[in-house]
């Protein structure tokens, strides 16, 4: 039996459709109901629904022996485990952004408001810029607007909700999108079953 | 029927089981205190796993710290050019990385001061087999050599930064990503397949060992291999080498190990039980000129994966009577446990107790009550 988890969301219904295209379907899942776990015994897959920022959590205690998650996410938690395949879904860039026409005070710290802080930490402390973390929970555009933080570090899809609200990115940190990852452990104890669906997939996504 | 060994914890029955193999092998026990002065981990920083140490002052006013690691300590008492053998069972104190709280680990190891000779390695990797046997029978023992992927970046010429970025892409065995530093460190497309290839092996020992001889560029990258089979082979007479396999994905600080690493994985156990490898070069650092191979056994990870549900606190319960002669209960308990059952003797139902069986003691003799 595989564990997989995957993203409730937009995201994990998406990834799902790869999943049940290589012969990893579990029909139960597409009923709506609130139930988390589905099992398909002939296929031997069971897929949990969390949260997105849980999945390596529990990929990587093991509770899951593979998924699904943002490379955002990795990049924040820096979770130890194996980096199998990036899914081509979910594309998006973790930026820095700020109101139009801000000129940064390089004498003052930076007041960076954001939900990735260990992400901000470390390219601020790559430029050498000290920095004051505000850590936000959801609606980062509304900081720097409100006089709460100077800039902040959030991942940007399109670009609308930043340009509605009158900010624009100033730097790019890095791109970001879906990627399958893998317990270490289970990976020892189920690699082959692991590398073919690894292997299925990527003839899927050329 | 419980019998009292079953209920020993995991830790606990992999303790005495480990301990034994050490002791037959000829490994001594080694004791330290809870404490050492900080400078020792303060020049070694990067050989711990993690960089919080709990600190504090003792009355001369020297900085002292809660061993956070054993083997530090163990080098740094070893005499000169000596050759010994010693294991421990340690406690050591960590801030772990999630919770970002202190915590008191159990661990247990093995270190072969001046054990500088391929025997050295053949023993150490043998014991580590063995180790992860008593913990689990599935079991994988993952081997690589530093030396052999430090070999591959060196010909490569290429910045500390962006050598870094291909390690990291290594250790998480991310393709792609790997894909990425590789293009953006513009190195040939050969040594790009040749990493790439590394990455991906897994499984049969034999076969691995085959693709890395088509990847090795010099002299020293395949005398590194022919060190790893030389272990295979030996552990392969012992029936020790199925759960052997190689995977460069395992990384030191080069700072202190140099040659054979290795990681231990027992099924159902989320992370690496166990981890070790060659570390000539801590020694050299604390003015040693032997070198010294060795690992460490991580108890607390077992705990983590292999959780037996327990549906009793005890076999018996024993509801005596006041009037019950002090002597007729203490030899019907005695009589009781032979067995190995464990019993809990008294006048009433203990709130929350869980029992299997409820048993009654008066003038009469022994009666039963209830079964669960």
């Amino acid at each position: 039996m595989l564990n997989i988890a995957l993203p409730k969301g937009r995201l994990g219904s998406d990834v799902y459709k790869l999943f049940a295209a290589i012969g990893c379907e579990c029909p139960s899942i597409l009923e709506d109901n609130r139930k988390l776990i589905f099992t398909n015994e002939d296929a031997g897959v069971r897929y949990f629904w969390v949260k997105p920022v849980d999945v390596a959590t529990y990929v990587e205690h093991g509770a899951a022996d593979i998924g699904v998650v943002g490379k955002d996410v990795l990049m924040e938690n820096e979770p130890d485990i194996y980096e199998l395949l990036d899914l081509q879904r979910g594309c998006c860039r973790v930026v820095t952004a700020a109101p139009a026409g801000y000129i940064e005070d390089q004498s003052l710290p930076l007041r960076v408001a954001t939900k990735y802080p260990h992400i901000a930490a470390k390219f601020y402390a790559g430029q050498n810029r000290i920095i004051e973390l505000i850590r936000l929970g959801g609606s980062m555009e509304l900081a720097p607007l409100a006089g709460l933080s100077d800039v902040i570090v959030d991942i940007v899809e399109t670009g609308s909700t930043l340009k509605e609200n009158n900010l624009q990115v100033t730097q790019v940190i890095a791109t970001s999108s879906a990627r399958l990852i893998a317990n270490k452990s289970s990976y020892k104890f189920k690699g082959e079953k692991i590398d073919r669906l690894v292997g299925k997939m990527k003839e899927i996504l050329k | 029927m419980f019998a009292q060994q079953d209920k020993l914890r995991i830790e606990e029955r992999v303790t005495l089981a480990l301990q034994r193999i050490y002791e037959q092998y000829g490994y001594r026990k080694y004791r330290m205190g809870k404490f050492e002065e900080y400078d020792l981990y303060q020049e070694n920083k990067s050989f711990l796993k993690s960089d919080s140490i709990i600190t504090f002052t003792d009355p001369s006013g020297r900085l002292m710290a809660l061993k956070p690691d054993v083997t530090l300590s163990i080098v740094k008492n070893a005499k000169p050019g000596l050759r010994e053998r010693l294991y421990y069972i340690e406690n050591v104190y960590r801030l772990s990385r999630e919770h970002h709280e202190y915590r008191e680990i159990k661990q247990a190891g093995l270190e072969f001061i001046g054990g500088d000779d391929i025997h050295a390695e053949a023993e150490v990797l043998s014991l580590a087999a063995r180790s992860l046997n008593v913990i689990s029978e599935k079991y994988v023992l993952d081997i690589c050599h530093v030396g052999f992927l430090a070999s591959l970046l060196e010909e490569l010429h290429i910045s500390e930064e962006q050598k870094e970025k291909l390690l990291c892409c290594v250790r998480h065995k991310s393709p792609h990503e790997l894909a990425q530093a590789a293009n953006d460190a513009a190195i040939s497309a050969a040594a790009q397949k040749s990493l790439q290839q590394l990455i991906a092996l897994n499984g049969n020992f034999a076969k691995s060992l085959d693709t890395a001889r088509t990847i090795a560029l010099n002299e020293g990258m395949m005398s590194a291999l022919d060190q790893m089979e030389a272990l295979y082979t030996a552990l392969s007479d012992l029936g020790l080498a199925t759960g052997l396999r190689i995977d460069f994905s395992i990384q030191g600080d080069l700072d202190y190990y140099n040659g054979l690493l290795f990681r231990g994985y027992a099924q159902d156990i989320p992370g690496a039980v166990l981890s070790g490898g060659r570390y000539d070069n801590l020694l050299h650092r604390l003015d040693k000129p032997q070198g010294a191979i060795g690992f460490a056994i991580y108890l607390d990870e077992l705990g983590r994966g292999m959780r037996q549900p327990v549906a009793f606190d005890v076999d018996l319960l024993l509801l005596y009577d006041n009037n019950v002669d002090p002597a007729q209960l203490l030899s019907t308990v005695s009589e009781l446990t032979k067995d190995g059952q464990s019993v809990y003797a008294e006048t009433f139902v203990p709130q929350g107790l869980r029992y299997r069986q409820m048993l009654r003691l008066d003038k009469g003799g022994l009666s039963e009550v209830s079964k669960c």
